[in-house]
């Protein structure tokens, strides 16, 4: 089966400071990666702040302009696009954001929201949206009368489901999901993970989860890949990312979730140390100044990805 | 209640009769802010008194009666007292006034005009176009705000209309700047982006997402733009660059007056009162809409 | 024999007054924290747990209209500002969700930590700077001596996060209030900090007052939980056994809402509907619209904190069987 989205050697580096100023230095949020994403799977983006998850969905959605790299979707390279090919292209993938208060327009009705991709892409008319703009708010677990409210009537849940909404009115085939439930509260963030995955299920999507959370990635991915400073460390399927992990950080990033157990009391001891600037990426392995298993290798050659059992880790010592 | 499958309906909430507020709106917040009230009245007022100085039965403000010169107020058939010439003093006010509200409303229309295109192409687009803009507004800030209308009023000939202009150009900055950065946050915000992954175009971000959003601000914006634009079309009368003899108008009154300070004070008292009345009314009225629009207040916010 | 609680909160009630009227944040709350224990308080937003660490402050920009808190035998509400203002900070500190808004970002963070020592142990500047290089190293702060001479803003979120820490225990208080201490942070360095408060309290005896959102916060760090719904506590226990056999239909709906060790496309089991917004009314109990159990009567009768024994308590009219006859 073909791949719905290849991403090749996707880079996107900013320079900081001024742009006359000598101290000018670049930042590395994205530097190197490689993603395939099958039709109708979950893939899983997981990592701290600053390891580059969001930025790689921006630029997957054009959003940002990559540095270098070439993004494929269903088998056609965006970055050689025209406006008019991007803006057919986008019809068929869409972003639900992380923050339920900021990605709703607060001067907008719930109905209007929801309509608004239909309206960029001339899709039907005035009563085909109104009805469209229902059924969609009815699917989502909202009713039909919602659609006249604005955003600041809604609790988080419901805003989270407004965009939803919004994300499947051109029915697109991929949805990339920055993390849709950090902001929730957990009562509400089992809600929209179920509807999340209702929706997957019913409407064959393929979907980019991203969350900093291991607990919820594992649970609605198919396979998960961890992020740190800006490249892949582990890749491979969720469940064996979850219960059996290779890479050093991926360890640790699991066992420093607090589990909901007390019985299950971890004394693993946390990772040292703070995480580096992306501005300042550590040389060869950008993990070894925080890995327990560091060696002199790998303080000046940089791993890459290769196959460790059913998964991919990027690391000299596994 | 069934087990939360995630379609089960969100609202029913029998026990929890969703308590409607009384009615908090930015206009209910406006109207229990008595100081805005007041602004908001005076302006009314003045307005009023101003388009209808026509037909008012008041005497005409250019007639002069070298009989009554300097006559303080409460002498009958002059009100507030006549000036060095003999004229009335409330009529010319009145005069005056349409002056200066015709010259501030049409000075700041077309400087909010300008500044907010300014300030919503710097901001929105950003990079290399942000920075010729905002180097252009640095270096019309870099002039001293009345120098320069002074500097532009005396380059293109005195008179209300140069006047205008130049108070026009001195104010653009002001509207560029703070629309920059309303238009900076909003830009910031997952809406703008999901608009954006949507396919949407420029236009119609801008005018669809963007200007809805810091037309609030812009309005406390002009409030207090044209109080300030009051006080320097007085200025600039005051100068001699503004409105030109025997046009009446605050500021020349002000500079008529001067003279004869000690023997008449009213001459300069009244018109010095209405300008400062009615620059605090636009100040009132522009912080009471400032605080009735925050959107901070609001509720069902965060 | 059981010992005295060093902070016992009874009744405490505490109302905002908003454009829509009266809100009653906390609604009749009842707390005891024992000397030396770590109790976390969990709640969704708008529970009113912040409210309640404020109010026991004294900090709330609400208004306390009834309850008392005791702490140490004194109840703090009939205090004067002046005695308050010695007890904050001394006896009892607080940690704050967000370090940047909790440090003053134009002062050196050794002087900070000092402000207190000084203003409270009378210490000398010179001696405060020593205690405070002191502190900073107890709450591993690599680099204390030369750190000590940044701003907040040259330290990271985690670092931070150990400053304030450190200005906490700097006058070694009996308790600690910490208000989502590690929400704004990383997972690894949230374990760090988590370890860091445990770390704290075994080595200076401090109770704990821990408010989290997260029951696996809770659950590992944790002695005792009280959950708290719509301004009340609704269940109260020890923790392992809160975990192991939760009473109120809201502690089980929450702990069923965690994907934590969920196979994909095993449905989670949510809590349905929202949490009541602050200024919603209950005439019954407050969690009747989204309870799983709910009866007839849970929509008129208001529910007691039941006494359930073995230190466990509970705020559910179908308890009422297993309830003990004992008073609170």
């Amino acid at each position: 089966m073909n791949p719905l989205l290849e991403v090749q050697g996707l880079i996107k580096y900013y320079p900081v400071g001024s742009r006359f100023s000598a101290q000018r230095r670049t930042l590395r949020a994205v530097d190197g990666i490689d993603l395939t994403v099958q039709p109708g799977e979950t893939l899983g983006l997981v990592g701290e702040s600053g390891c580059g998850k969001s930025t790689t969905v921006r630029l997957i959605m054009r959003l940002l302009e990559p540095t270098a790299g070439r993004i494929l979707f269903d088998g056609q390279d965006m970055s050689s696009m025209s406006s008019a090919q991007l803006k057919v292209v986008r019809r068929r993938m869409q972003i639900v954001f992380q923050d339920p208060f900021a990605s709703l327009n607060p001067r907008k009705t719930a109905g209007r929201i929801i309509a608004d991709p239909l309206a960029i892409h001339r899709i039907g008319s005035a009563a085909e949206r109104r009805s469209r703009v229902q059924d969609l708010l009815e699917r989502v677990g909202l009713d039909r009368t919602h659609a006249e409210r604005y955003p600041h009537e809604f609790s988080g849940g419901q805003r989270q489901r407004i965009s939803i909404a919004r994300a499947l009115a051109c029915s697109p085939q991929l949805i990339v999901a920055d993390e849709p439930v950090s902001a929730l509260d957990v009562s509400i963030q089992a809600q929209v993970l179920n509807l999340l995955q209702e929706l997957q299920r019913d409407l064959a999507l393929t979907m980019i989860f991203i969350s900093h959370d291991l607990s919820v990635v594992q649970y609605v991915s198919d396979r998960i890949a961890v992020m740190y400073l800006g490249k892949i460390v582990e890749l491979g399927p969720s469940q064996a990312i979850y219960y059996h992990p290779q890479h050093p950080y991926t360890r640790s990033l699991l066992s420093a979730i607090p589990l909901p157990d007390p019985t299950r009391r971890e004394a693993i001891p946390p990772l040292e140390s703070e995480l580096p600037s992306p501005m300042n990426v550590p040389s060869g392995c950008r993990f070894h100044p925080r890995c327990p298993l560091a060696t002199e290798r790998c303080r000046h050659e940089s791993p890459e990805l290769r196959p460790v059992g059913t998964t991919l880790v990027a690391c000299h010592n596994v | 209640m069934s087990e939360g499958s995630s379609s089960a309906p969100l609202l029913a909430n029998p026990s929890f009769p969703s308590r409607r507020p009384v009615a908090d709106t930015p206009f209910t917040r406006l109207a229990r802010n008595r100081l805005a009230m007041f602004g908001l009245v005076v302006i009314l007022l003045v307005t009023l008194l101003a388009l209808l100085a026509p037909v008012l039965l008041i005497t005409d403000p250019n007639e002069i009666n070298t009989a009554a010169r300097l006559k303080p107020p409460g002498t009958p058939g002059n009100l507030f007292g006549t000036d060095q010439l003999g004229r009335d003093i409330l009529s010319r006010l009145i005069w005056g006034a349409r002056v200066s509200l015709l010259v501030a409303v049409v000075a700041a229309t077309i400087a909010l005009t300008i500044g907010t295109l300014i300030g919503v192409i710097a901001g929105y687009f950003g990079g290399l176009v942000d920075n010729i803009f905002m180097r252009l507004i640095d270096v019309l800030l870099a002039f001293p705000y009345v120098l320069l209308a002074i500097a532009l009023v005396s380059a293109l000939g005195p008179g209300l209309v140069n006047a205008m202009i130049a108070i026009a150009i001195v104010n653009i900055s002001f509207y560029a700047r703070n629309v920059r950065s309303a238009v900076l946050s909003i830009k910031s915000m997952e809406y703008i982006e999901a608009a954006r992954a949507s396919g949407a175009s420029h236009a119609r971000i801008i005018f669809l997402d963007i200007l809805p959003n810091i037309i609030a601000p812009i309005l406390v914006l002009v409030s207090l733009n044209i109080g300030w634009m009051v006080t320097e079309t007085a200025g600039l009368s005051f100068v001699g660059l503004g409105a030109q003899p025997p046009t009446s108008d605050w500021g020349s009154m002000l500079a008529d007056g001067r003279r004869f300070i000690l023997v008449a004070p009213h001459a300069i008292i009244m018109p010095g009162i209405a300008i400062v009345l009615l620059v605090f009314a636009f100040n009132s009225l522009g912080d009471g809409l400032r605080d009735a629009l925050d959107p901070r207040l609001r509720k069902g916010g965060r | 024999m059981q010992p005295e609680p060093i902070l016992r909160v009874r009744g405490l009630k505490t109302e905002f007054q908003s454009a829509a009227g009266v809100v009653r944040a906390v609604d009749g709350l009842d707390l005891d924290i024992f000397p030396g224990e770590i109790v976390g308080v969990v709640g969704e937003s708008g529970s009113g747990k912040s409210a309640m660490a404020f109010s026991i402050l004294r900090l709330t920009p609400g208004k306390i209209v009834a309850g008392e808190v005791q702490f140490r035998g004194r109840n703090l509400l009939d205090l004067s500002e002046a005695e308050m203002e010695r007890l904050r900070g001394d006896r009892i500190a607080m940690i704050f969700q967000d370090p940047m808004t909790s440090l003053n970002p134009l002062m050196r963070i050794g002087s900070q930590i000092g402000e207190a020592l000084r203003y409270h142990m009378g210490l000398s500047r010179r001696q405060a700077d020593g205690t405070a290089v002191q502190l900073l190293q107890s709450v591993h702060l690599p680099d204390a001596e030369r750190r000590i001479h940044d701003y907040p803003h040259q330290l990271s979120g985690g670092q931070r996060q150990r400053v304030v820490i450190a200005m906490g225990i700097s006058c070694a208080p009996d308790l600690l209030i910490a208000d989502e201490p590690t929400t704004a942070l990383d997972v690894t360095i949230q374990a760090q900090i988590l370890n860091l408060i445990s770390e704290t309290r075994q080595r200076s005896s401090a109770a704990v007052l821990l408010i989290t959102h997260d029951l696996g916060v809770v659950a590992q760090l944790c002695d005792r939980v009280a959950v708290m719904y719509a301004g009340q506590v609704v269940e109260q226990g020890p923790t392992t056994d809160l975990f192991a056999n939760p009473q109120h239909p809201y502690t089980i709906g929450l702990l069923r809402s965690t994907p934590h060790g969920r196979r994909r496309g095993e449905p989670l089991r949510p809590i349905p509907g929202q949490p009541p917004r602050p200024g919603d009314i209950a005439t019954g109990c407050s969690f009747a619209p989204r309870c799983h159990l709910v009866e007839e009567r849970c929509h008129h009768q208001a529910p007691a904190l039941l006494q359930l024994g073995g230190g466990r308590q509970a705020r559910c009219l179908l308890r009422e069987e297993s309830a003990h006859e004992s008073t609170p």
